[in-house]
């Protein structure tokens, strides 16, 4: 039961996560959530009518409702936790809570979005922003890319960032993703620094291979109180910390003007959440045995790790081009390839990044196969949204570390 | 026989809390919402003054009005558009810039930089506003290079 | 000369899981899912048996037959397109095979084809049964219609 704080109060049980490709043909949004609830409720050791609580994150199966009633749910709440690339922590935290209180004994979690074929281009914005009207006029190629490639110039203008900085951080995700089945890069091969500054322009100055190919997919878990997790058959993880930050709408704007907003486009939400997080979880950034981060572009990968204080702000480049981020590196960094090379997950209010969830829970069980991480007891997963307009950090941990 | 505007037009809200703002473009003026109560200038538009310490008083034609800006600003950061958006496929490559505006308190409007070769592009160079009738009813606010 | 069909036509959601459903109807069948391990019948079409979450779904014709479980008598459409139909029934129809099915009841009247629906013709709990409606040569939509005999 809950007392003053969530923290180790909550432990994911179970996932299921389905492979990563540039289309799913003949398969629907709900058609692949309903696949990966289903194995991530087996893989929790548990049956559908245990399940009492569902948390559709972000655009998962259109909406909570309509995902509840195709898998055919019992029990009560059925909530849509919609933040745009936060969505799979804040649907974390949301089961949390739940389960904290007792409100739900096994909620399951789950976000998926088969890719439309007939329709290859990327989806111009997430929802409805205020921005809009005063945005798309001017050729916004979807306002994610435009709003990082203006970070990273930016980026580079302020601190000295370089293309083959980031290049580097490509290299080594590849070289993870290509032990990783679930990737959709997992067959094409290593790459190289040239590779990557040879790829071409989508928009300055992202080079093609620094930005996350889209694909299809779904990721589910079930979140269970501590004290029910021991009866699942696998390693516990627990829910450690859990921060969230929000102050922005459209992906660049912050509500400028407003003072306690920092306005610099270089400073990410990640300075509060990631401070949130290790506050409850009582760690700090290099007490973390291995991070998943949100890399829908090595820039965001850079600006958030400054952010959550694994480097000064501005060495984000630095950091990462000198670091082994490899799964055997000194600071394994989305050892499943992360989104770079395993793949962006697409849906309308895309959840992006629900793959790092998953795997920061098998490295934790020690399930991860190849690209296990010895000693792997605690992990920062980190997720940004809407651009860099919201970020939400989660701590998980093991019994070592609770 | 004019041709038809390819690319997407504003879509305002209704009623549109950023009338006053479209219609000052069309007299290719810039005008920027203003808080009376507070003093504050803020961009988007919207019906209440997002200050924290003041929005719960200030609404849109009672404390809420435009103020004229100077058009003048700064290049905060911009990218080179290579895979144009539906519409701009004849602008490819295009410049997409965020521009902070002279009058400060962090105002800064996402827009085209125009008039201004890529290799002259620098992030802090002085930019003024440059307005494009796009069509009869629409102008859109454009920066150019001082 | 025939007048195009100006109402909505099926929004199909996803074509590989609901293509078996509106080809029965062309051929005049009222087919619904099966599911092979728990025997349940599923509606709306899917992926995955909602009872019990196996993805091991037949197509089955059904008998065509039910009960009216409700029904509502509609005076102003939501779509314009259907003014040239009002009034009309919407209703819901409970098939014997246990499932329920929203659709709209025809031939409500046992005097004829034009009569407006009232409620005394229209009893909660009388059996119906399908008919199909060929609204173009891509699309037929199962409606029902009270079962009477003779």
């Amino acid at each position: 039961m809950a007392e003053e704080s969530l923290r180790g109060e909550a432990s994911i049980i179970g996932i299921g996560d389905l492979p990563r490709q540039r289309s799913w043909p003949g398969k629907s949004s709900l058609g692949l959530c309903a696949e990966a609830s289903k194995a991530a409720i087996e893989d929790a050791g548990l049956q559908k009518e245990h399940i009492d609580a569902l948390v559709c994150i972000g655009g998962a199966g259109e909406n909570a409702g309509s995902l509840k009633f195709y898998l055919g749910l019992g029990g009560n709440f059925a909530i849509g936790a919609t933040m745009g690339g936060t969505s799979p922590l804040v649907g974390l935290a949301v089961a949390s809570s739940l389960v904290a209180y007792g409100m739900a004994k096994y909620v399951l979690a789950v976000y998926g979005g088969g890719r439309d074929e007939g329709n290859p281009m990327p989806r111009l914005r997430q929802g409805w922003s205020l921005g809009q009207e005063f945005e798309d006029p001017y050729g916004v190629y979807t306002i994610e890319d435009l709003t990082l490639a203006m970070m990273y110039n930016r980026h580079m203008h302020e601190f000295g960032t370089t293309a083959e900085q980031m290049a580097a951080y490509a290299v080594n995700t590849r070289f993870n993703a290509l032990k990783n089945p679930l990737a959709v890069m997992a067959n094409e091969g290593a790459i190289t620094v040239q590779d990557v500054l040879n790829s071409p322009m989508v928009v300055e100055p992202l080079h093609s291979l620094e930005c996350a190919p889209l694909v299809g997919g779904a990721c589910a878990f079930v979140v269970s109180s501590a004290e029910n997790a021991d009866a699942a058959p696998h390693r516990p993880v627990y829910v450690i910390g859990l921060g969230a930050s929000t102050p922005g709408d459209t992906p660049y704007l912050k509500n400028e003007g407003i003072e306690y907003i920092d306005p610099r486009l270089t400073l990410t939400p990640t300075v509060w959440s990631a401070k949130d997080a290790c506050e409850m979880a009582g760690y700090s950034a290099r007490d973390m045995d291995l991070l998943q981060f949100h890399d829908r572009y090595p820039i965001l990968a850079a600006a958030s790790l400054e952010d959550a204080g694994f480097c000064k702000k501005g060495e984000g480049g630095a950091f990462l081009a000198a670091t082994d981020t490899t799964y055997k590196g000194t600071l394994p960094i989305n050892t499943d390839g992360g989104q770079l090379s395993g793949g962006r997950l697409d849906a309308i209010q895309g959840a992006s990044g629900a793959p790092h969830l998953m795997e920061a829970v098998r490295q934790l069980r020690g399930e991860a196969g190849e690209r296990q991480v010895e000693d792997a007891n605690l992990c920062m997963v980190n997720m940004a949204g809407d651009g860099l307009s919201k970020s939400s950090t989660a701590i998980l941990g093991t019994d070592e570390t609770l | 026989m004019t041709a038809q505007y390819p690319k997407p037009l504003p879509q305002p809200l209704n009623p549109a809390p950023s009338k006053e703002f479209w219609e000052a473009a069309q007299r290719h003026e810039l005008v920027m919402p203003r808080c009376t109560h507070c003093g504050r200038i803020f961009w988007y538009p919207r019906e209440q003054c997002p200050n924290p310490t003041c929005f719960s008083d200030a609404r849109l034609g009672k404390d809420l009005g435009w103020t004229s800006v100077s058009g003048k600003g700064v290049l905060y950061s911009y990218t080179v558009v290579h895979q144009p958006a539906v519409g701009f496929e004849s602008d490819s490559p295009y410049i997409v810039c965020l521009v902070e505006l002279e009058e400060g308190q962090g105002i800064r409007m996402m827009s085209n930089l125009v008039d201004c070769k890529v290799e002259d592009i620098k992030i802090g160079m002085k930019v003024e506003a440059s307005y494009d009738d796009v069509t009869e009813a629409w102008t859109l606010v454009k920066f150019r290079p001082v | 000369m025939t007048t195009p069909y100006n109402k909505p036509l099926p929004n199909v959601y996803n074509a590989e899981v609901s293509r078996p459903y509106w080809e029965a109807a062309k051929r005049h069948e009222l087919a619904l899912q099966r599911c092979k391990p728990c025997g349940r019948w599923v509606w709306f079409p899917r992926e995955i048996c909602p009872f019990c979450l196996s993805q091991d779904l037949e197509w089955v014709p059904t008998a065509g037959k039910g009960r009216l479980y409700s029904y509502t008598i509609v005076y102003q459409p939501a779509s314009p397109s259907f003014n040239g139909d009002v009034p009309y029934v919407n209703c819901v129809v409970l098939l014997n095979e246990g499932v329920r099915i929203n659709t709209m009841l025809v031939d409500h009247s046992p005097i004829g084809q034009n009569v407006p629906p009232v409620p005394d013709d229209i009893k909660i709990d009388m059996p119906v049964e399908v008919v199909f409606d060929d609204v173009t040569p891509e699309w037929t939509l199962p409606k029902f219609r009270p079962v009477r005999e003779g």
